[in-house]
């Protein structure tokens, strides 16, 4: 286990910034290739919220069911998830975003995978957040090539839920749902609101001066580095790999 | 189910209704203020799924992670590909995992390894070297092609398949 004292990557800053967002008694479900909130889970669960409980695909020991993705599914729409967590291979400032296809839909120069289960669980997960560990203008574009998920909806189409923030490696956007737009929360320990604002594809909407996101603590980081990192381990053994 | 078709929530505001004609939006007959979207039904000829066991009678232990069960039920064929046969019942056997019921199962396949190259219920882990080799012959068809030839086309059957990706031991063990 590395020294505590030891500067956090920026892994670990999302990962504290995402965990401190989880409540106790929450549901929480984190979908597949998402390491750092599967990580933000397993912390918020040995801190704050250890009656929280936690759907983490690909975790044998965090799968509560026995009916395959089809009955967390199930489940899901039924309205039962506090949080549920995606990526976003582009995001735009009205909090569309796409995990679909970049180009066009027939002939895409990139077809992703995250489409299946997106479209309808932003619809049904109370608090959906982002995380994406590249915050730049290829990602936060002025208009998705495809919106896998809206924003906003209009009245007349069931949605318990929807997007509450995007966590990146350079800052927190929360989702202002009332004006459809993204707004900056807070920017990580050692970026500046320039740093952001150059690597940002459309115009930000941000506080003055924009709070620091939280600097995580030793204990935090301690967990991380330690039993958290070992956890995560048992299913994302290659990513836990990259982080030494 | 045999319907044509189910309601869904959600869809609706995203572009999969303008890429794909055959969803639908409908006022819920139910509650005419509710738009509500509806996809057609999928309905595959052959269903093909890894188990851990399987019988002779079709019966295929597998895991709770997996649709097996469901995807058994909707298609018109159902082949199991399982890491061993048991002599017995499986139906009179205590189990962990998901039992998927003879009735629903066309054919049963000894094929060891099988999940290869992904990790199969804590069983044997993901060979993440064969995932990046296949992720780097994606990249073009060329190269895909040079796979498919070397891992699919040109070996006979599973043995020689696990010969090529030197399994052949640990599957036989």
């Amino acid at each position: 286990m590395a020294p505590a004292a030891e500067e956090p990557t920026r892994a670990e800053v999302m990962a504290v910034a995402i965990a401190r967002r989880l409540r106790d008694g929450e549901t929480i479900a984190v979908g597949s290739v998402s390491p750092i909130p599967a990580g933000a889970c397993l912390l918020a669960k040995r801190l704050h919220a250890p009656g929280a409980r936690l759907i983490l695909l690909g975790s044998r020991a965090h799968f509560p069911f026995n009916g395959g993705v089809q009955e967390f599914y199930n489940y899901a729409v039924r309205g039962r998830l506090d949080v549920f967590f995606a990526s976003g291979a582009q995001i735009d400032g009205h909090g569309n975003f796409n995990l679909s296809v970049i180009g066009d839909y027939d002939r895409p120069t990139v077809r992703l995978p995250g489409g299946r289960a997106n479209g309808i669980l932003s619809f049904v997960a109370k608090r959906l957040i982002l995380f994406r560990t590249e915050h730049s203008r290829r990602v936060f574009v002025p208009k998705v090539d495809f919106i896998t998920s809206p924003g906003t909806t209009p009245e007349g189409i069931y949605r318990i839920g929807g997007l509450h923030a995007v966590v990146t490696d350079l800052c927190v956007f929360e989702f202002d749902r009332a004006r459809g737009r993204l707004e900056l929360g807070t920017v990580h320990p050692g970026v500046t609101l320039a740093d952001v604002e150059s690597r940002t594809g459309f115009p930000l909407h941000a506080p003055s001066p924009v709070p620091a996101s939280p600097t995580p603590t030793a204990e935090e980081l301690a967990l991380l580095r330690g039993p958290v990192r070992e956890e995560l381990g048992t299913f994302y053994p290659e990513f836990v790999k990259q982080q030494s | 189910m045999n319907v044509p078709f189910v309601p869904v929530r959600g869809l609706l505001c995203t572009d999969y209704m303008k890429v794909r004609p055959d969803f639908r939006v409908l006022a819920n007959p139910y509650d005419p203020r509710e738009e509500i979207a509806l996809v057609p039904a999928i309905a595959p000829d052959v269903a093909v799924f890894h188990g851990i066991r399987g019988d002779r009678h079709g019966n295929v232990i597998t895991s709770g992670v997996l649709d097996a069960k469901l995807i058994a039920q909707a298609s018109r064929r159902a082949v199991a590909t399982v890491e061993e046969i048991s002599e017995g019942d499986l139906t009179r056997e205590p189990h962990t995992g998901v039992l998927v019921p003879g009735i629903h199962v066309s054919a049963v396949v000894h094929a060891p390894r099988g999940a290869h190259p992904t990790a199969f219920e804590g069983k044997y882990p993901v060979d993440a070297d064969h995932v990046r080799e296949y992720v780097k012959a994606a990249e073009s068809d060329a190269a895909f092609a040079a796979w498919l030839e070397r891992y699919v086309y040109g070996v006979p059957d599973h043995a020689a398949y696990l010969e090529r990706v030197g399994l052949a031991a640990a599957a036989a063990r």
